[in-house]
């Protein structure tokens, strides 16, 4: 199952285009941005690594299962409670994004409430599926994708309008103070990780090379950052490059196939993205409704075999969703998501003092 | 999945479906297309742009139709949004920016505010950024409106001209929106954009010039030959039409290929240079001396004399009118790092720039004949 971790970072990586972060990450490219994504890189690494070595110890269990065996409840509820709440969030973040970006470019005229709901009906289903067949479809999409993703990226960087003075004008910025907006961000692309907590049931195997799949991941991210950052500022100038709201969909209508079969190359630009956030959207509310699940089980709700508790959690993400969509503005997305990305090394924090805690409960009774 | 599951989303299914009452798109016959919009100063005192949108017209097959036909809307307005608002309700159909490739602004509007001219186009995420921008000559109204004999059906003349799949000649410069945006916006490179002109008897568009644009500033002119070496050492064009006159040899030259490196040798204390190598591969096409082929590196060092003798004009001109099309000012910026006064530094050093043009023409054929 190894192989499915690589593709649960990559999507998450390839992911964080349709999020703020491209943006949040040139606001900071007239101080300072290029240090502080080169300081979150190692620490994303570092973390990666950690991530790894803490699962590595517990082949086949999730995180849920092994908080129940090792800690109290006292600690598990809130702490399960918190994790629900990030993973919701991250990818109610991309829906909203997803949305805007549907709304300005694809279609201007349709309503916001027909977009949302289009694609939270698909989302919703893909939540609903057993984790084994999460895995399977983020499979899918990564290999539907990745020739896509090869061909504009090549498209993107052998573009004879992309103007490598303005890239190199960039990194002359680089002897600035790194920014903590701009790390936080950077620290977010390397969460795709952090899904283990769920999918590492699945994992059943151990895996002694350990830092061999920390340098893969962190060859991804160099990539990832390289190319979210520099091709925007290489096609739409490094200047006022802060003033872009959607800077990588700017950039992809930059771009022209001069023989393709469409001209505009942000049409496949789209296609592609849209299938990665689904992807990424599903995966991190699966990941949400699968921590509240082992949370609450109402009994009220069941019906004969069935306990309808998932369709009513689905419901209410949904509903939340399509709230948030309709009434967020552009400018609260990116000042909430600012502040989500910003909170993340509480995240990684409470992470911390939970994995001591299971350790040390492992240490003590290893068969519980 | 158990039978209620099924019975349960079936009936969610149906009553998914009775909210589907019709689809978001506005049909093709519904909606009129845009294929290019011009702006012109207005007329009239209390307004400020004049707004000319060229529309196709639906036609049922291109077999039966024999020529183009577009219908034109102009009115005039404080701005330019306010101004298609206005032409919106000049037309039953959606206006459909989706297909507009051409912008022309009237060459006097780009000396003036160029951020209330633009902004519209580039804020609105339906206009494509890969649309052509030019500079019109004597109106951008009427350089819409020349619909050129050659034109087929279902064919735009100015799409042909810039997008490098009709004509590609050195003198035409392409820019796109978001090039122009870019270099408008950076300091330390200007931006480029063609003229387009009228034929006497408005039959016909001519494009072999272009114009420097910076904020602020008074657009700055470049003759044909200007044109010509700006287009093929910055956008990478060739083809024919390259002059040489020297030592008694008068050659028309093709250029396979042609680049341009440079090299900025700026210390404290000395006067600033600019290395400049212009490399080109070519053939003779025309010439008035019968030629040999043993003396072709001849004919290259010829060719190189005059090629560094016009670049250099070139550059000189650029300074002193004070733009820089050539970006020297961003590859500045682009290789130290950065400080609060490196634009006042630069606006110190580019008068005293002195460029040393060192040209490598290397002529490979002389065509059919010696």
């Amino acid at each position: 199952m190894n192989r499915f971790l690589y593709y649960l970072v990559f999507l998450n990586m390839m992911a964080i285009i349709t999020t703020p972060i491209p943006s949040l990450l040139l606001i900071g490219a007239h101080g300072g941005a290029i240090p502080t994504m080169v300081l979150g890189l190692f620490t994303g690494m570092l973390i990666s690594f950690f991530f790894l070595k803490f699962f590595n110890k517990f082949p086949g269990r999730d995180y849920t299962e092994l908080l129940k065996a090792y800690t109290s409840n006292y600690l598990r509820v809130p702490v399960t409670i918190y994790f629900a709440i990030v993973w919701y969030l991250a990818g109610t973040i991309t829906l909203v994004m997803l949305t805007f970006l549907l709304i300005t470019f694809l279609t201007p005229e349709m309503s916001i409430y027909l977009i949302a709901i289009s694609i939270l009906i698909t989302v919703a289903f893909g939540v609903l599926l057993k984790s084994k067949s999460v895995l399977f479809a983020v499979e899918i999409i990564v290999f539907l994708v990745v020739p896509i993703a090869f061909f504009l990226f090549i498209k993107l960087y052998s573009s004879s309008e992309l103007d490598w003075d303005q890239v190199r004008t960039s990194l002359m910025y680089s002897n600035s103070v790194p920014k903590y907006g701009v790390f936080t961000a950077t620290l977010f692309s390397f969460s795709g990780i952090a899904n283990l907590i769920v999918f590492n049931r699945y994992f059943t195997k151990r895996n002694t090379n350990h830092l061999g799949a920390v340098l893969i991941i962190g060859l991804f991210g160099v990539f990832t950052l390289v190319t979210t950052y520099f091709i925007p500022i290489g096609l739409n100038g490094f200047d006022q490059v802060d003033r872009l709201i959607f800077p990588w969909t700017s950039a992809a209508d930059s771009v022209r196939m001069k023989y393709g079969i469409v001209e505009r190359a942000v049409f496949l630009f789209m296609l592609f993205f849209v299938a990665i956030s689904f992807m990424s959207i599903t995966v991190h509310w699966h990941v949400s409704y699968k921590l509240i699940q082992s949370l609450i089980r109402i009994d009220k709700l069941q019906m004969r075999n069935n306990n309808w508790t998932p369709f009513l959690t689905v419901a209410v993400f949904v509903a939340v969703a399509i709230y948030l969509t309709v009434w967020l503005t552009q400018y609260q997305l990116y000042t909430y998501s600012a502040y989500y990305f910003n909170a993340i090394p509480i995240f990684i924090i409470v992470w911390a003092v939970t994995m001591f805690a299971v350790k040390r409960g492992h240490d003590n009774e290893p068969l519980a | 999945m158990s039978r209620w599951h099924k019975k349960g989303l079936l009936v969610v299914t149906i009553l998914l479906i009775s909210f589907l009452a019709g689809c978001a798109y506005k049909s093709v016959d519904k909606r009129s297309f845009v294929v290019s919009v011009g702006v012109d100063p207005a007329e009239n005192d209390d307004d400020r742009y004049k707004v000319t949108l060229k529309i196709a017209k639906p036609i049922a097959s291109l077999r039966q139709a024999t020529e183009t036909e577009y219908t034109y809307l102009t009115t005039e307005a404080e701005t330019v949004s306010e101004a298609i608002r206005i032409l919106e309700t000049h037309n039953d159909k959606v206006v459909d920016f989706s297909q507009a490739k051409i912008l022309a602004i009237h060459h006097e509007l780009l000396s003036g505010d160029l951020q209330l001219l633009m902004d519209y186009f580039t804020r609105r995420g339906d206009i494509q950024l890969i649309m052509y921008v030019a500079a019109a000559k004597p109106s951008a109204e009427e350089v819409l409106k020349v619909e050129p004999i050659l034109e087929a059906a279902g064919e735009n003349t100015l799409y042909n001209f810039f997008d490098d799949t009709g004509t590609e000649s050195p003198f035409v410069t392409t820019s796109f929106l978001f090039e122009f945006r870019r270099d408008v916006l950076t300091f330390g490179k200007d931006a480029v954009l063609p003229i387009v002109r009228t034929s006497k008897n408005k039959d016909e568009l001519v494009i072999n010039t272009a114009l420097v644009i910076k904020e602020n500033h008074e657009p700055v002119d470049l003759n044909r030959t200007q044109t010509k070496l700006y287009n093929t050492f910055m956008e990478g064009a060739n083809g024919y039409g390259y002059q040489a006159h020297n030592s008694g040899y008068i050659f028309t030259l093709t250029f396979d290929r042609a680049k341009m490196n440079y090299k900025l040798g700026i210390v404290p204390g000395q006067t600033p240079q600019a290395d400049i190598k212009v490399k080109a591969v070519g053939a003779i096409s025309q010439s008035n001396k019968t030629l040999s082929l043993n003396r072709l590196p001849e004919y290259s060092e010829v060719t190189n004399k005059e090629l560094s003798k016009e670049m250099e004009k070139l550059f000189k001109k650029m300074q002193k009118e004070k733009v820089d099309p050539f970006g020297f000012g961003l590859r500045y910026r682009a290789t130290r790092f950065h400080t609060d006064q490196i634009e006042e530094d630069w606006n110190e050093i580019y008068p005293d720039l002195v460029f040393n043009v060192q040209s490598d023409v290397k002529l490979k054929s002389l065509g059919a004949i010696k």
